[in-house]
């Protein structure tokens, strides 16, 4: 360990020597000795020695008193004060210059010794203290989030660089300014304080503040109690971190992801779509088929069937279980007939129409069934004509089955709310009923043919308009709540009006 | 009466319309495609052909045509599995005389039989 440097200052050679000698006995250095108060300054600064062992009485007009004060002060070395005689005054003097150790003489080598250790000790956990102070008054300072101490009263009574920035406020102004200022709500503090006189602190308190000019933030406290060393709380310290930023580029990837998982819901929602119009497509497809390959064996057994029924003479019951017969062959190919609608092989017969002139035609139609069934119809039409190119007899027979659909729903009668309106390039015509409604499992598989839920009717009516409304170029749609109703809607695409 | 070709791919439509023409005193004829049906017209010029349209290889449509390039004067009366306006007005554009949709009521066929032999014999 390197040898500890003192300086010894006093004015009479002999004591010098003899304490210079016992200095060095104990392994200490004495790197020089002085006998003036001017000239430990001196040495002092040249030698910078570890302690200065300082005799008060000195013979210049300097004493040691005001030496030691200017060493400690200006070069940060421990003084040892040496001294005979203490009086009140002098000791009073000398105890605010605050030194690490009085010796009185007549001293022996083991004071000597113990009191130099002693300021030695003392001084070098001053400066560790100082140094460790310093550190963590640079972190303290140089810290990105805003750090305060305040009173238990809630004064502030410390507080960084980021404190002032965050809220705007000067250095004089902060120093004893009441923290719920900062509070945008004052039951926050309220609220986290109970917590942490709870449990001692709070830890990423996520609340309001606001900075001077009122100018919201969103932030993190995390805060704790301090302590006296009675235990009892002296007040709170905390650190603020700004989270504004954060918060609004956290609601923006929010918001984004909204929109993309919109987005993703609607894509799902169209796959659906394609997915079941291409099944009906293909269901359309298969009921041709099979409408082709009934029809022929229909036709053979009403050949035969007319041909004994032609030839006459036949016994009675014969006879008419041959036109029952001819009548369930009829209705067969009645079926057949839809199927073939469905399948869209019936291209339409297009005309320029009105339609809420078509809409209108078809309640003249319905007119007195609608009232025997109680029905009502509410129209809100849209103000002027809609002009489409559309076959008119289809759109009556899809207007026919959707009024006849919703009144069926509705067996002790109601309303029918039939409404048109133009949005872009298309019409829609909604179709309202306050019926029965059809269950979920139910919507999905609406259009398709042979699906019913009635005791009577084969199921092909909704795959008919289905089929009529794709080979108008248009769509349908429909909306359900079981036990409130149902809403049809059909967009067809509006034409401009052909000039005559 | 009249002889009367029936070309179906079917046996059983076949069989019956032979039955129900025979039974009216006609002379019938079955062809089960076209091109049997094309060298029965050659051969046995029958004043009526009864022609399904939908049949494999050779379509009734097709047949049609071949049967009017042979012999200008017989009457095709097409047959149609299904309604098909269109199809039908082709038919007719074609040459054809009438054209019924299966099944069909034989009463119907029976008239428009009439109407043509009455055309052809004045």
């Amino acid at each position: 360990m390197k040898k500890k440097h003192i300086l010894i200052v006093e004015d009479e050679r002999i004591v010098s020597a003899d304490i210079k000698m016992s200095l060095q006995r104990f392994g200490y250095a004495v790197s020089g000795t002085a006998v003036s108060g001017e000239e430990a300054i001196k040495k002092a600064e040249k030698l910078r020695p570890d302690l200065v062992l300082m005799d008060i009485v000195l013979k210049d007009k300097m004493d040691g008193i005001e030496a030691a004060t200017l060493i400690s002060s200006r070069f940060d070395i421990p003084v040892v004060y040496l001294t005979a005689h203490a009086d009140d005054k002098t000791l009073e003097r000398a105890k605010i210059t605050d030194p690490f150790g009085y010796l009185l003489k007549p001293f022996d080598d083991k004071d000597l010794h113990t009191t130099v250790e002693m300021a030695l000790y003392k001084h070098k956990m001053g400066k560790n203290l100082k140094e460790s102070e310093e550190r963590y008054r640079t972190l303290f300072e140089e810290s990105r989030d805003a750090i305060y101490i305040v009173s238990q009263e809630g004064k502030i009574v410390d507080f960084n660089q980021s404190m002032l920035d965050l809220f705007g406020y000067t250095r004089e102004e902060m120093q004893g300014m009441d923290l719920s200022k900062i509070y945008v709500n004052t039951d926050d503090r309220k609220k986290h304080k109970e917590k942490m006189e709870k449990r001692g602190f709070v830890k990423d308190y996520e609340l309001k503040l606001h900075n001077k000019n009122g100018k919201e933030m969103n932030c993190l406290l995390t805060c704790a109690v301090r302590r006296a060393s009675d235990g009892n709380i002296s007040g709170y310290q905390g650190s603020i971190h700004d989270i504004t930023a954060r918060k609004r580029a956290e609601q923006v990837s929010i918001k984004a992801k909204n929109r993309a998982e919109k987005a993703l819901r609607q894509l799902r929602k169209v796959q659906t779509r394609l997915i079941q119009s291409e099944r009906l497509a293909a269901l359309g497809e298969l009921s041709a088929g099979v409408a082709h390959e009934i029809n022929n064996p229909l036709h053979i057994i009403s050949g035969h069937a007319q041909i004994l029924l032609m030839d006459g003479g036949l016994d009675s019951e014969i006879e008419e279980t041959l036109k029952i017969v001819e009548k369930q062959v009829e209705r067969a190919s009645r079926i057949t007939d839809q199927l073939i609608n469905f399948s869209k092989r019936t291209e339409p017969e297009i005309k320029e129409l009105d339609i809420n002139e078509a809409l209108n035609n078809t309640f003249v139609l319905l007119k007195h069934q609608l009232a025997q069934d109680n029905i009502k119809i509410v129209k809100q039409l849209y103000s002027e004509p809609v002009y489409l190119h559309a076959d008119p007899a289809q759109l009556q027979q899809v207007f026919l089955n959707l009024i006849t659909n919703a009144s069926q729903s509705m067996p002790e009668g109601g309303t029918l709310t039939i409404s048109t309106c133009v949005r872009d390039s298309d019409v829609e015509i909604n179709f309202t009923d306050k019926g029965c409604g059809i269950p979920r499992k139910n919507l999905n598989r609406l259009f398709e043919p042979f699906f019913s839920t009635k005791e009577k009717g084969a199921g092909l009516g909704l795959s008919i308009i289905y089929g009529i409304i794709q080979a108008h170029e248009g769509s349908i749609k429909v909306k359900s709540k079981v036990g409130e109703g149902t809403t049809f809607t059909i967009k067809l695409p509006v034409r401009k009006r052909a000039i005559k | 009466m009249a002889r009367i070709l029936v070309v179906d791919d079917e046996q059983e439509v076949c069989d019956m319309l032979k039955k129900f023409l025979t039974k009216r005193g006609h002379g019938v004829y079955t062809a089960l495609n076209g091109e049997e049906a094309l060298s029965i017209v050659k051969e046995e010029r029958p004043h009526i052909v009864l022609l399904d349209i939908r049949m494999p290889i050779m379509s009734g449509m097709e047949c049609l045509k071949l049967i009017r390039e042979i012999d200008k004067e017989v009457g095709v009366i097409m047959i149609t599995a299904v309604k098909e306006e269109e199809i039908g007005k082709q038919a007719l554009e074609l040459g054809a005389f009438d054209y019924i949709t299966k099944p069909l009521s034989l009463k119907y066929l029976e008239d428009c039989l009439m109407v043509k032999l009455l055309q052809m014999t004045a």
